[in-house]
Parts: structure tokens; sequence; C-alpha cells
């Protein structure tokens, strides 16, 4: 029996190496976002082909300028995304500025007739106004594909360049609590440790204010496992400069049993 | 092992294995073979630290970095078959031809529903000639009498609405057709997602419509010049209409009878079977849209025609009903 799954953008898919990967999910609004960008480029070649075309014609004649003019609509109409996805490994212009990827449900990159087929599909998702059956299918499949998607086995993820995060410039300026200060010997979790780091990173972006409100939600539970009532209080007064100091904390030594 | 020594140890490997991933795009492999087996370890290497990661509690940022990594390599490693060099010939040559013989039930099916409603309107009109307005409307009906009561060779400018005293357009004729003709065809084959009932209709709209055509301009006395005009290209072009039917069925039934597959899987299955049919209809009619261009319209006597048409449809059939034959028995 199938059990319920969570609401999720992401998808996961077991590797031959026995890992399992996540893949996040293009959903309907960003889709169209891409879509749009693509039409408006499919309209804009649109009018250069035809301008082209016009001036060509006192030499070759009306009757070969209209009928080029025809095939090559022809190909845009029906081929345009179909041949990026097959160049362009699963992308077309409007993909690519928004960073999303045609791949294979099973996690690999698309050839040419998954290209072909998801794309001649359009007629089917189009039905019977604006894309309404292809809407529908994506929102209520767990991969969030469209028919031709599912026809083709493809599915639509959101692309992110791997990035380390590993800047915490600024980080000294915070002074670490001496370790008598953590009654148990306590430390933070690395989650809540990155949470604090995601923090750290926006502070400048963010009103102070608001810094401070964010950090309340961690520093009132952290602040209560401290020994002195007196830093009980400043984790109070001044959330953000507490949970920056945790971090200090923790990092500091971690790095000194890196040393050891 | 902790967090920062993972980090200092591993991080130069990984910034290896992307430094390789960048040169190995599917399109252009600039990997020595000592590279290529290098990347194949580094990958491997990286699953480990994957699940490493996982195992300890080392936070989201450094997983969600080695699971974007790891999903790249994947991508790069089990990647889709880059399409052979002379695909494309072998395709028509053989592959299209026979692949339509393996699905011939459909075939069939697409084709009667197309030919039988075409017949009977064809019969029933040519009898009755103002059943035609049941089916069409007069303007159409008039612009199609308009077209067939005078010679070609002195058609309109645009081509299209047959306006007498100038020249026939043959390449501006033969660029509405592969556009008008492909388009209706690859919906053909796309609404046999709604369990093959787009393309039944489709099939049985355009044969009735073509039959209430011929049938009409023949009972009004245009038959001879209307079946010399269309005696040629309709050898590719009819077929194709049928062979797109055909590539929607496979897909309707498909979801209609999935047999022992789940739907999902027997509609990746069967529609890599229709877009490659799909796609051989689009080429017939691209040729049909060539013929019907540039030679249906030349004002040649009816046997000069009608001997072309014979050739064009035993080619037709010769090679959607032979091609590859031979190949296919050797093979097996």
């Amino acid at each position: 029996m199938r059990t319920a799954q969570p609401l999720s953008n992401r998808t996961y898919l077991e590797t031959p190496e026995n890992v399992r990967l996540a893949f996040r999910l293009a959903g309907p609004g960003t889709r169209l976002g891409a879509y749009g960008i693509d039409l408006a480029i499919r309209i804009a070649i649109f009018y250069a082909i035809a301008y082209v075309l016009t001036r060509l014609r006192p030499f070759t004649g009306t009757g070969l300028t209209t009928g080029v003019f025809f095939v090559l609509a022809f190909v845009l109409e029906w081929g345009y995304g179909a041949l990026f996805e097959t160049w362009w490994n699963g992308q077309t212009p409007g993909k690519r500025t928004l960073g999303l990827r045609v791949i294979k449900t099973e996690g690999y990159a698309i050839g040419f007739y998954e290209a072909m087929l998801r794309n001649l599909l359009r007629a089917a998702d189009f039905v019977p106004l604006f894309y309404a059956a292809g809407f529908l299918a994506s929102i209520s499949t767990s991969r969030m594909q469209r028919i031709g998607d599912i026809v083709a086995g493809t599915m639509v993820i959101r692309e992110q360049r791997p990035e380390l995060k590993g800047d915490l410039t600024g980080l000294l300026d915070y002074d670490a609590f001496p370790l008598t200060e953590f009654e148990h010997r306590y430390r933070p979790s690395e989650t809540t440790l990155e949470a604090i780091e995601t923090l750290f990173r926006r502070r400048l972006e963010l009103a102070p204010a608001r810094v401070d409100e964010i950090a309340t939600v961690l520093a009132e539970p952290l602040g209560k496992r401290l020994a002195s009532a007196e830093q009980q209080r400043y984790a109070h007064e001044k959330p953000s400069d507490f949970l920056f100091r945790v971090l200090r904390s923790a990092r500091a030594t971690s790095s000194e049993e890196q040393a050891a | 092992m902790n967090k920062q020594t993972f980090l200092s140890e591993r991080k130069p490997v990984w910034d290896r294995f992307e430094s390789l991933l960048d040169r190995a795009s599917p399109a252009r492999t600039n990997l020595s073979s000592a590279e290529v087996t290098e990347l194949s370890e580094l990958f491997r290497a990286l699953c480990y630290d994957l699940a490493q990661v996982r195992s300890h509690d080392w936070g989201s940022s450094i997983e969600r970095y080695l699971n974007d990594l790891v999903v790249r390599g994947h991508s790069a490693f089990y990647g889709a078959k880059p399409l052979k060099r002379g695909g494309a010939l072998a395709f028509f040559a053989h592959g299209f031809p026979q692949l339509l013989r393996q699905n011939q039930r459909f075939f069939w099916a697409a084709c009667a529903l197309f030919a039988l409603p075409m017949a009977v309107s064809w019969t029933v009109v040519a009898s009755d000639p103002s059943l035609a307005h049941r089916v069409l409307p007069g303007s159409i009906l008039y612009t199609m009498e308009e077209m067939y009561s005078h010679d070609f060779d002195v058609l309109d400018e645009e081509g299209l609405t047959g306006q007498p005293g100038q020249k026939r357009q043959d390449a501006a004729m033969a660029g509405f057709y592969v556009r008008h003709n492909t388009s209706i065809a690859f919906q053909c084959f796309a609404l046999g997602f709604f369990l093959g009932l787009g393309t039944i209709y489709v099939l049985l709209s355009n044969g009735i419509q073509l039959g209430t055509v011929a049938g009409y301009l023949i009972a009004q006395g245009h038959g001879e010049r209307f079946l010399g005009f269309v005696a040629s290209h309709s050898s590719f072009e009819l077929t194709a209409i049928v062979v797109a039917g055909t590539a929607g069925l496979v897909l309707g039934h498909a979801i209609v009878a999935p047999g022992n597959r789940s739907r999902s899987d027997a509609l990746q299955v069967r529609g890599l079977v229709a877009v490659k049919l799909a796609l051989g209809a689009g080429a017939m009619l691209f040729v049909a849209a060539i013929i019907e261009g540039f030679w249906s319209a030349l004002p040649l006597p009816p046997m000069v025609k009608y001997s072309a048409a014979a050739t064009l449809w035993i080619a037709v059939i010769g090679y959607l009903g032979f091609a590859g034959r031979e190949l296919r028995e050797r093979r097996s």
C-alpha cells in the first residue's frame, strides 16, 4: 500500500553507487516565467525573420520568401523547445536564465527523442486553453510533471551551481564565551550552528532590529543553558550579539581541536 | 575526524572533480583516457563522502553542496547515448517503416477511422451535393469551387484565395502546406494522450471534410481537374495523416490498456515509439508539400498526372510495406 508522502518540492533517487540524491523540482510558477522568456524570444525571432525576408523579396520574388517564412515559422512553433533542449542538454534560453533544466526522472540528461516528445505533447498540455491540462497535471503529480513530461519520463529541476559557503569574515569581532560559561559542556548541534551562520551572513542586509527579532527565537532557549544569570540577561537583551558569540565559541573550540 | 579536518582534506578533491566535470560536457569530451579513469574514481569517492557527511551531523550546507556535485556527476556518467551520425538516414531507410509495421494493427485502425468516413461522405455528397452545406460552410465550398473551376497557372498572388490573373506561387504554397498539414498531424498525435479520443476526432473530422469536398467538386463537374491535382501528393499526404493517427492511437492505447506495466511506464515505452512515428509522418508531409507546391498544379495532360500519381502511390506503399524487411530478417 502506498503511504501518503509529505508535500514537497523535492524528489529523491537512489544511484547505482547506493547514494540517495535529492533534486529540487521547479513548480508551475517558475516554469511559466521561463515560458514567458522563451515566448518573447520566439516572437522576436519571428519578426526578425519576417524583416530579413521582406528585404530579400526584390531579389528572390514573393513566392520563395513566403514559402521560407512558413517553413521557418513552423520550425519555430514546434521545434524551438525540442531543438534547444537537445543541443543545450535540457535547457532553453528561458530555462537557462532561471536556472531550470529538463532531466530524465532517473536523473540523467535527456536525448533528442525525449526533447521531441515532451515538446510535441505541448498540444495536449495546452487543452482546452492556455496549458490548463498541463497545469492540472503538474500540480497533481509528485514530480510536478506536465503531460509531456509524464510521457517522456522527464522532470524539470532547479539547478544551482554547487557552492560551499565558508565565509565568516567578521566573526573574530565577537568574543568567545569562556568555556566555564557552558554548563554540562554544552555544544549546540551543527544544524543550529548553521542557522546562526546563515543569520550571521545576512546580518548586514537586514535592519538591526529585524536581526535581533529573528535571533530571539534561538537566543532565548540557548541562553538558558548558560551558567550565569548575567549572561542569560545578555541573551535576552542583545540576542544577535549573543548568538554570534556562541558561534564564535563553537568554531573556536573546533579549530583548537583541529590544532591539537 | 571532525568537520573542519574533513573539509580541508577533501575540498581539493571536490574541486578537482568539478574542474574535470566542467570539461566533460556531453557534447564535447575533452578528457584524456587517464582523466576519465580519474573522474570515475573521484565520482565514487564523492559518493562515499556524501554518505559520510550524512552519517555525521555536519549540517545541511555541505550536504547540499556534495549532493549537487554528485547530481552533476551522475548526469555525466549515466547520460543518454548521443545521437549517432547517420542515425536519421538509417531511421528513414528502414527504422521508420519497420516500426510502423510492428504497430500495424494501430495503422489499420487509424486507416479505417480516416478512410471509411471519407468514402461514405464522398459517395453521399456526390449523389446529393446540397448535403455538403451540412458539413462545411458555404464560403469554403465557394472558394473550393472557384479554385478548381479554371487552370492553376492563372492562380492568385497570395496563392490562397483564388483571384485569377496572376502567377501561382509554388514555393509559397509548399511552405504553407508544410506548416499547416504538419501542425494538424502533430496535434493528431499529441491529442492521443486523452485515451486516443483526440486522435479519433481529428481522423474522423478530416476524413469527413475531405470526402465532402471531393464529392462536392465532382458533383459540380470539376472532378477531372480536382483529381488530377490531388492524385499525386495525396499518396504521401493522406498516408502521413494515417501514420500520425497511428502514433496517437499507440499513445492512447498505453493509457487504456497498459498491459503488464504501470500506466506511466507503458506511456514512456510506447511514447518513444509514438514520437518516432509522428516524426516520420512529419517528414512524409514535408515531401507531400513539395509535390503539392511544385508538381500538382502543373498544367499537364491527365494521363501524365495519373501515371505519376500511380508511381508515387506504389512508392509509398512499397516503402512503408517493404523497406527494411530483408535487414530485419537477416538480423533475427
